[in-house]
Parts: C-alpha cells; structure tokens; sequence
C-alpha cells in the first residue's frame, strides 16, 4: 500500500511541474504586467520602474521562474501584489469557503442521488423508475448559475429570507453562519444530484444483471440484504469515479457559482487575481489546484478496490 | 425501446431540432435587430412588439436568443470536432507508438487534465482577445485530453492484434494501419463520449460568457444575456428567465438524445440510460 | 534584501497600513460609549486590484477609509480649491518657493499626544524617505513637478517648506484625496521602525478591521471640529455614528444590499441603480473623469486631421451624454471638468453632428472605405456603451468601424503603449485642470501615454507651471481649449456622474465632485 502511495506521488510529480511551468510562461504571456496596471491612466515611468524592480519584474523569466520555485519548495509561495498578503494565507482561505460549499453540496447530494439512483435500477422502467429518471435529466440540464441568479432573485431580493451576498466560515460563526451556504448549496447540488442519480442508476443496473446477484436472490436473501450488501458496494466504484471527477472540478474553481454569490472562493480570486497579472497568486493557485487535482485523483483510486474487487492497486 | 425511451428520444430530437432551426432562421431573419436598441424601450416586459421584452439597450430579447442559437451552436460543434480530431490524433499516437513517446504524451495530458478548463479559456482569451474562434480553441483544447485517453485506450486494446500484426507484416505503413484499423475502432467509444461532452461545451460556452470570457460583445450570447441580467434583476427578471430557459431546453435536447444515441450505440448501455 | 525588510519596507506603504499589522490589534475594543452610537454601514468595492477610472495605485477603498482616519495640512473644498484643515493660514514667499503654514492650535492625535511641527516633519520624512515605499512620494522629489528641498519647524507652530522651484499646484498636490500627505504621529510605528498602525488626528478611529469584510471606525472623542461650514473634505468633519465599511465587491450585490437593508449606502452606476422607492434617495454626483474617444493621431488614417475632425462631426454628442446617463449629464467638450471652478462658456464650444461635413472632410481624407478599429472592454459598462453607441454612429456616418473587444488588462497596456486606432477610455479624476492637460500633451517617442503632440500647448502649459493666480489660470485653459477644437487629438463625450443610493435613515449625506463618500456630519435614525 505504501509502495502504490510513494509509487504514485512519485508518478504526479512530472504532471505538477508541467502545470506549475505552463502556468508561469502563459501568465507571462498576457499582455500587461501588475505594476503598469497597478498605475492605470497614470503616467510616471520613475514610480513604474521602481515597482517594477520590487516585483522582481525586471529580471529574465528563467530566473523569475528558478527564485519562485525555491521558494515555493520551502513553503514560501510568496506576496500578493495586489492584496499584500502571502499567497499561502490567501490561497487556504479562498480554499476554504469554496471546500465548504462544495463538499456540503456533494454531501447532501449523495445522500439523495445513492438512494434515487438504486431505487431507480432496482424499480427500473416503472413508475418511479421513470419518474426519477425524468427529474434527473431535467435538472442536470439546468446550469447551476442561472438556477443560482433565480434563487438569488425569489430568495434575496424578493422575499428576504437569505443573504445575498458574503460569506462566514461556518467554523467561526457556526450554526448562524450556515445561511451563507445555503442558496449557493442549493444551486450546485441539484445539478450533482442529477448526475449522481444517472451513474448510480446505470451502474445498479449492470451490476443487478449480474450471476451473482441471482444467485443471493435464489438463496433466500431478504431483497434488502441483497441490494445493500451485494449490490450497493459493488455498483458505487464507477460512480465513486464521476464523484471523483465532480469534486475535482467543482474545487478546483467553481468561479461561475462564485461569481453569482460573491463568495471569496479559490475559482475567484484566480480569475480576479488574473485580470490583475498578479503573478505569485495565480502561480500558487494553480499549484495548489495541480496538487488537488493528483490527491482526489489518489483517493479515488485507493478507495475503488474496496467496492470492487476486481479492480487491484497497481 | 420502450414507450418512455422512445418519448425521450423524440422529445430530445424534437428539441434539439427546434434550436438548430431556432439558429438557422437567426442567421437570416430576427423580428428586430439583435445588435442595435431602441433607447426608448429599455427594459420592456414582454409586448406584442417584443414578445421577450427587451434588456438595457432595448434591444429585443427574442432576436438576441435567436442570434445567440447560431453562435453556442457553432461553437459547442466546432469545438466537439476540434477536441475530437486533435484528441483522437494525441491519443493514437500514444496508444499505437507505446514507449517513451507515450510516457511523454501521458505526462502532458495529465496535465492539461489538472489545468481547470477555466484557466486555460482564460488564458487563451487575454492573449487573443475574446472571440469566437477563441473559445472554440480553448474548449477544444480543454476537451482534447479526455478524447484521447480513449483514443488511446482504443489504440492500446488493438495494438497486439493479429489483425494488426499481419497488416504492418505485410509491409503495410503504421500510418495506413492506423486509419484502416485503428480509427474505425475508435469511433464508437469517441461518438458516445462526443454525445456527452457535446452537453458540457454548450454549458462551458454559457459559463465562458457568462463571466465575460466568452464570444465578445455586442454579438448576442445566452451566457452574457444571463450576465447582464443580473444588474436588472429587481425590474427586469425576465431577462434573466429566458436565457437560462433556452439554455436549459437546449441542454435537455441534447442529454435526452445523447442517451438515445448511446442507448443504440453501445450493446453494454443497452437498457439502461431509459 | 531578506525577505523580512522586504515585508517591513512594503508595511510602510501608506496604503498598507491598513494591510500592515491591523491583525489582532489588543485592547482596541469597543468602548460602551461607542456601542450605543448608531452604524452606519457603507458597501465598500474592494477586491478589485487594479487601477479603476476614478483610482490611483492604491485601492480606492482604502482612500475611501484613510479620509476618514487622518488629515494633513490642507483639504480640498467641493469646488476643488484648496482650504485650511492642520494648518490654519499659509503665506508664500515672494520668489514663490516657500511655504510656511501657521499650524492649527489644539489638535491632537487618536492617543491623546498633541499634533506639533516636528510632528509634520516627521510625517513627511517617514512618507518620503529613502525607506518608504509610498507611492506618491515621487511627487515630491522633483520627477513630477517641483521638489522639496527643506521642511524646517522654527516652533512648535510653524511649518516651512521649501521648494526647488515655484509650482502653483504644490497646495493642490497636499490636500490631493488619492494621494495624501498626512500628518501622522510617530507612535504609528515602534521602536525598531515597523509600522503599527496609522495614527492620525482625524474625527475616526480604526476599530476592527477584518480583511475582505469589514472596517469599523469609531468617532474620536478628542476631536475639535473645525468651524468652517463642510465643503468637500474641509471645514467642519464631526463624527455623529459609528461608520462600517462593509466589503461586498460585486455591484450587483451592492444593490441587493441595499434594498434588502443590510447596508445604507453604496456608490452605483447608472447600471445598477434601483427603481424610486421611499426606502432610498438616489444622490447624483456630478464627476470628474472625463469619458473619452481616444485617436491614434501617429497611425496612417489618423494622422490626418480631416479624418480626425469626420468622425467628432459624425457623432451626436449632446444626444449620446443624454442617452447614456438618463440625463443626469450633459456634453462636456473640454478637459477642464464641468464642476470645477474653472468651467465656463469657453469649454461650452464643442463639435456638431454635421454628416454632409463628414462626406466632405472624408473625402478630403482620402478616406477609401477602410475599417477603423474601436477598442473597448466589457469591465466598465459605461464605456462598452459608449463603444456601441459610437461605433454604430460612425457606421451610420460612412466611417467603417469595428468594436474590438478586450480584457481590460489587455486595453490598459495598449493605452500605455499608444497600441490602439481608436479606443473608448475613461480619465481617472485630476482636481486641477493643469494636471489633466500635463497627462494629455506630450511627446509620444517619449510618452507613449501623451495624446496630444503639441509644442504651443506645451508651451501654455509650462507658461503657468508657477502661475498661482486663478485669472490667468483660466486664461490658459481657454486657449487650450480652442487650441485643441482645432487640432482633435482627442474627443470628450460627457463627465462621468456618479451615484450613491442612500438609505432614508441617513441624514445629512452629500455628494461632491470627487466622489469620494464622506461621513462626516452624518446622522442615522
């Protein structure tokens, strides 16, 4: 087990530098650096050169590129331009309101779709078959930021009930707090829960044909036993997979959700963080993000051979 | 197929159908201008003269859905065959070249996979300016990976073939092989895939404009509809209703046929997606 | 440099002072005197890094908080002249290079200590000195305008300053809101010469500040208004509430806020104003960013005159300023801004729509049908409007033309790299039309930035670089003025206006021409 981990971290690590590489040339690339944007309309090329020099803007990409890169692997992923604060403090943050409205919404939405999607299978092509079907496809065709911006118009500006904007972490405000998370929760998980159902529901089906299955049937087995212990953990590994993929995109920026809620999430501070050339923030937010991306790739993997064991580590 | 599958499938096509319709009569005939307003008739609700009333320019909601068709239409194909033909080649060439060339391409996919597609579209867009074109050239490129991991994963499964073997024995270029053998092989595994990210493109065209990455301004898109809805949202809802419907319906079109497609296409499929 | 007197060294910057060592400030809590005071809360934009039309370097939002928290000599007035705050007279000497101010008695800062001279020279220095990473300091050492070359204090009372050379907008330059020259207490940093916080001798005090969601300020007790009636940011500032700033960066947010009672005020655009409800007022603020139709005069098409004059006449100025705004601005013609006190008939002469003109001077251009391209952004929706408005006419008028749109990022650099034909951009605010017209003339091989290559307004320009007298001022403007209807380098279409939407509970809100929102005098139910 640990060979597979170290065999595998070892395996990410080419991907993580290609990233980190490509992000820092193509940022480059951009017409535009942070200090003449800092300046705007203003003309003073002394003040422009002086910042530029702090910034380290002056000195050859190679070298930018090397001094980042030391840094980065100490720890150190650098200021903020823009912000004036470290990169680490402000990508964790960011991270943080965005991991707490993404894992709650996939959460709730698998503790419905797992459920719907078996009992779809399980009562394929009749009437609840159908009509969860039906529901499921309506809603995963629903983008989850128009359904966001009417939840905003019904629930904020009409009605009042909720906050429109802002955020608290939960871990500071606790319960009270909560309020911020709901309509952007709400937004994405009807769409995750949608999606969630289709996989559950397809793979509940091939695993339900399968001998086996029979076999626990003809031996007596209460149906409950046989769907819960035999078909539940062997049909969750492909749907483990697109939760997997899920979370993976939905952490690594849900800026769109973001935008309609003004959230300070991870997704927008990299667009904002963009649109201001600052360097070091995009450089570690892509970091982290690469990062992410290999870990949840990880655990996926390392979870998917105890609901199917066919499927060995390699 | 069942009474219900059946139903989907027609209703998918039908809706699918009415959009392309929807954008082909666009490209001719709108009921007003979708670029230029009437200053005067800013924000009007739903007349008889605007039938989807009007947004902050006073241009007509309905002429600028149409507009729009033309353009997420496009560009969620164009960038579906641009991912299709660039990810088939990658993934190919991986697959049927093995070896180190394949370590190497497998690197690189892998990492465009971590890139978030976001950044990527971003990127491209502020070097190049937002465009059409653009936008085609990013989402093809964010969907590329994808498309040639089962490429290769085709190209892989044939490698060791006899079939295979025999051809490059009889003197048979790798190049011949590949299209005489490796390609057909590919189609219906990429098809299914194609049907199912042909859904994301047009979310991820919606989503690219909506944060004002996509098709520039002043051509009409669904996504920057729903953008600039959200300023007029105490007077003017429905310019943020309908965008978002068509969207929706368009999407519902496509996953009901997608499903239909793959329904047909793959035997292991079969019976399952209703 | 180690990383660490890298970070000192960016701590000092007087925009960071705020981003300095705020975190956990210890025994800066709440008095209960301060509890019962009612709170006013404002939507503050921060979040956006760059440089936005109406900003400087810094973020605005911290101009927005610092005008509150500390004061320097003198202030600017409603009309943008300059008037007494610290400092209660001045007197200039007779070879116009020194300044010596009469400190105002009886001031003192947020710990109490009393407000001297060396307290003015020690401000001063600390801002501008070797060490400092203040963005405005080079406005002082001779880059831009004169330099100072001696701050001397011959008594508690007195502040001399010495300049290299007469420059009439040395007083402008010191009360400017964007760029501050403060007095500040030496208890703002400690011993080793960090910064701690800024301590001021203005009508607020910083209480809390949680980055990215609020900044409170808290009256200061000590605080002896002045007694001069409140215009802009002088005369009398009293501290009647508590005052959040509240950070929500999106604008359509704002608004939501607003109407839903979580905030009582915000600055709006005329694109996310709400409907008339009892519940708000709508105060219009009449600006001073200019919104303008950039031409590449060096580029083949434009460098012609004709051309440059076919497309002012192609537009209907008056008609798109109206439009544009719901009427709540009119056709400015000219660079000096319609709120200031230098705006009179003169700046009124502009361009008429004259398309039969437009067939002549095209002509006349050799204009064969080519396509011009208009660079605009999507950032700001009143400049994107302005784009369509203006290509549409143009295209109507004969003169092909094609928005280009771009990121902003994108549109800045090209503004500073002359890189565009046409281009729809916005001047951020000068309080004294020199300074405008500073930016605005120029030669392009050297300043890229310039839009006007003009050696007789140069020489206007440097002709009253020393010239305090407000009549002959004026006198330079107008010729510049007619000067540039002659030669179109540039088109003016209106001063942006701004709004505040503010909540019904707020007594005694104004707006002013610099926009910057002001709390002082403000009372809530």
């Amino acid at each position: 087990m640990l060979g597979y981990l170290l065999k595998r971290t070892a395996a990410a690590v080419p991907t993580v530098i290609v990233v980190t590489v490509l992000v820092f040339a193509m940022i480059r690339a951009i017409p535009g650096d942070p200090a003449s944007l800092m300046l705007g309309d203003i003309d003073n090329p002394a003040l422009l050169a002086n910042m530029r020099h702090a910034l380290g803007l002056d000195r050859p990409v190679g070298e930018q590129f090397m001094i980042w890169v030391g840094h980065a692997l100490q720890g150190d992923l650098g200021m903020s331009i823009a912000r004036r604060e470290p990169v680490t403090h402000l990508v964790l943050t960011h991270f943080a309101v965005t991991a707490q409205v993404v894992l709650t919404a996939t959460l709730l939405a698998c503790l419905v779709a797992v459920p719907a999607g078996m009992v779809a299978a399980w009562r394929q092509n009749r009437r609840a078959d159908t009509a969860i079907v039906s529901t499921s496809i309506l809603f995963v065709s629903m983008p989850s930021f128009w359904v966001g911006i009417l939840l905003i118009w019904l629930f904020g500006v009409k009605l009042n009930w909720l906050p429109v904007y802002g955020f608290e972490s939960v871990l500071q405000g606790g319960l009270g707090a909560a309020k911020y998370l709901v309509l952007p929760v709400f937004a994405i998980v009807l769409t995750e829960i949608a999606a969630i159902t289709r996989m559950m529901r397809a793979s509940t089906i091939e695993t339900l044909r399968l001998e086996y299955v029979a076999h626990a049937r003809a031996k007596g087995l209460p149906e409950k036993r046989v769907m819960l212990r035999h078909v539940l953990p062997n049909s969750f590994g492909p749907t483990l997979t697109v939760i997997g993929l899920m979370l993976g995109h939905l952490l690594s920026g849900a800026a769109v959700i973001e935008t309609v809620f003004t959230l300070p999430g991870i997704g927008r501070l990299l667009v904002e963080s963009i649109y201001a050339r600052d360097y070091p923030v995009v450089q570690g937010c892509l970091l982290f993000i690469a990062l992410l991306y290999v870990a949840v790739n990880l655990v996926v993997d390392l979870l998917y051979p105890l609901f199917d064991p066919r499927v060995k580590l390699q | 197929m069942s009474g219900f599958k059946h139903t989907n499938a027609v209703l998918g096509g039908f809706l699918v159908g009415a959009v392309v319709l929807l954008a082909l009569v666009g490209l001719v005939y709108t009921p007003h201008d979708p670029l230029e307003g009437d200053l005067l008739a800013r924000f009007s609700p739903p007349s008889a003269e605007y039938w989807l009333g009007t947004d902050e320019f006073g241009r007509d909601v309905l002429s600028r859905l149409m507009a729009g068709a033309g353009v997420s239409v496009a560009v969620s194909v164009f960038s579906v065959l641009l991912a299709l033909v660039l990810g088939t080649t990658i993934g190919v060439t991986a697959g049927y070249a093995g070896g180190w060339v394949d370590r190497g391409i497998s690197v690189l996919v892998e990492s465009m996979m971590a890139f978030p597609g976001l950044l990527l579209a971003l990127g491209i867009m502020t070097v190049l300016g937002p465009s059409k074109w653009g936008v085609v050239l990013a989402l093809g490129l964010a969907y590329s990976p994808s498309v040639s991991r089962i490429a290769r994963g085709a190209a892989l499964s044939l490698r060791q073939r006899d079939f295979v073997i025999a051809s490059r024995a009889t003197g048979h270029g790798g190049l011949w092989t590949v299209f005489r053998h490796v390609l057909p092989n590919c189609v219906a595994p990429l098809l299914i895939f194609a049907t199912s990210i042909f859904g994301s493109a047009l979310l991820a065209e919606s989503a690219l404009s909506f944060l004002g990455l996509g098709v520039p301004p002043p051509l009409a898109t669904w996504g920057g509809m729903l953008s600039e809805s959200r300023n007029a949202m105490d007077q003017a809802i429905w310019l943020a209703v309908f965008p978002g419907a068509m969207i929706s319906l368009s999407l519902l079109g496509i996953n009901l046929l997608g499903d239909a497609v793959r329904d047909r296409l793959d035997p292991r499929m079969r019976g399952v997606m209703a | 440099m180690t990383e660490q007197s890298l970070r000192a060294k960016r701590a000092l910057m007087l925009s960071a002072a705020l981003a300095g060592a705020f975190t956990g400030l210890p025994g800066l809590t709440q008095t209960q005197a301060q509890a019962a005071l009612p709170e006013i809360r404002y939507a503050e934009g921060s979040g956006t890094p760059t440089s936005l039309p109406g900003g400087r370097s810094r973020n605005t939002s911290t101009d927005n908080v610092l005008a509150h928290v500390v004061e320097a000599l003198v202030a600017l007035r409603a009309d943008m002249s300059v008037a007494p705050m610290l400092a209660d007279s001045w007197a200039l000497s007779d070879d116009k290079r020194t300044y010596t101010f009469k400190l105002r008695q009886g001031v003192t800062f947020h710990d109490g200590s009393p407000m001297t001279s060396a307290d003015v020279k020690w401000s001063y220095d600390y801002l501008t000195g070797a060490k400092s990473e203040y963005s405005c300091k080079n406005l002082y050492d001779g880059s831009k305008g004169a330099k100072v070359v001696g701050v001397e204090t011959p008594d508690p009372a007195t502040v001399v300053f010495k300049l290299d050379q007469p420059y009439a907008l040395f007083l402008d330059q010191m009360a400017s809101v964007q760029c501050p020259m403060p007095v500040l207490s030496p208890k703002s940093v400690d011993a080793d010469g960090n910064w701690v916080k800024p301590v001021g001798t203005g009508p607020y005090v910083l209480a809390e500040w949680k980055k990215e969601q609020h900044v409170l300020l808290t009256p200061y007790a000590g605080y002896a208004p002045r007694t001069e009636a409140a215009s802009g940011m002088a005369g009398k500032k009293a501290a009647l509430a508590n005052v959040r700033f509240v950070v929500i960066p999106d604008a359509a947010a704002q608004k939501a806020a607003l109407m839903a009672g979580q905030v009582d005020a915000y600055n709006a655009d005329e694109d996310n104003l709400p409907a008339k409800d009892p519940r708000w007022n709508i105060v219009t603020e009449q600006g001073l960013d200019t919104v303008n139709l950039l031409m590449q005069t060096r580029s083949p098409l434009l460098s012609d005159v004709n051309m440059r004059r076919a497309i002012a006449l192609a537009l209907d100025f008056p008609a798109i300023a109206k439009a544009l705004n719901n009427g709540q601005a009119a056709y400015n013609p000219s660079l000096v801004p319609a709120a200031s006190a230098y705006y009179s008939d003169a700046d009124r002469a502009g361009y008429e729509k004259n398309l039969k003109e437009v067939k002549r001077l095209l002509e006349a251009a050799n204009y064969r049908g080519e396509t011009l391209k208009l660079q605009a952004n999507k950032r700001y929706p009143y400049l994107y409007r302005v784009a369509v408005v203006t290509q549409q006419l143009l295209n109507k008028a004969g003169i092909k033309t094609e928005l280009d749109m771009l990121e902003w990022g994108t549109q800045v650099t090209n503004f500073r790299e002359g890189k565009f034909q046409l281009m729809a951009f916005a001047y951020s605010a000068r309080t004294e039309p020199a300074l405008m017209f500073r930016d605005v003339v120029g030669d392009k091989s050297k300043a890229p930035m310039a839009q006007w290559e003009s050696p007789e307004a140069s020489a206007i320009l440097e002709s009253i670089e020393a010239e305090s007298d407000p009549a002959a001022r004026k006198q330079a403007f107008d010729k510049l003025h007619a000067l540039m209807l002659r030669d179109t380098p540039m088109l003016m279409y209106y001063n942006k206006p701004g709004y505040v939407v503010v909540s019904s509970q707020l007594h005694g809100f104004t707006g002013w021409p610099l926009r910057k929102p002001r709390f002082f005098n403000v009372t809530k139910n």
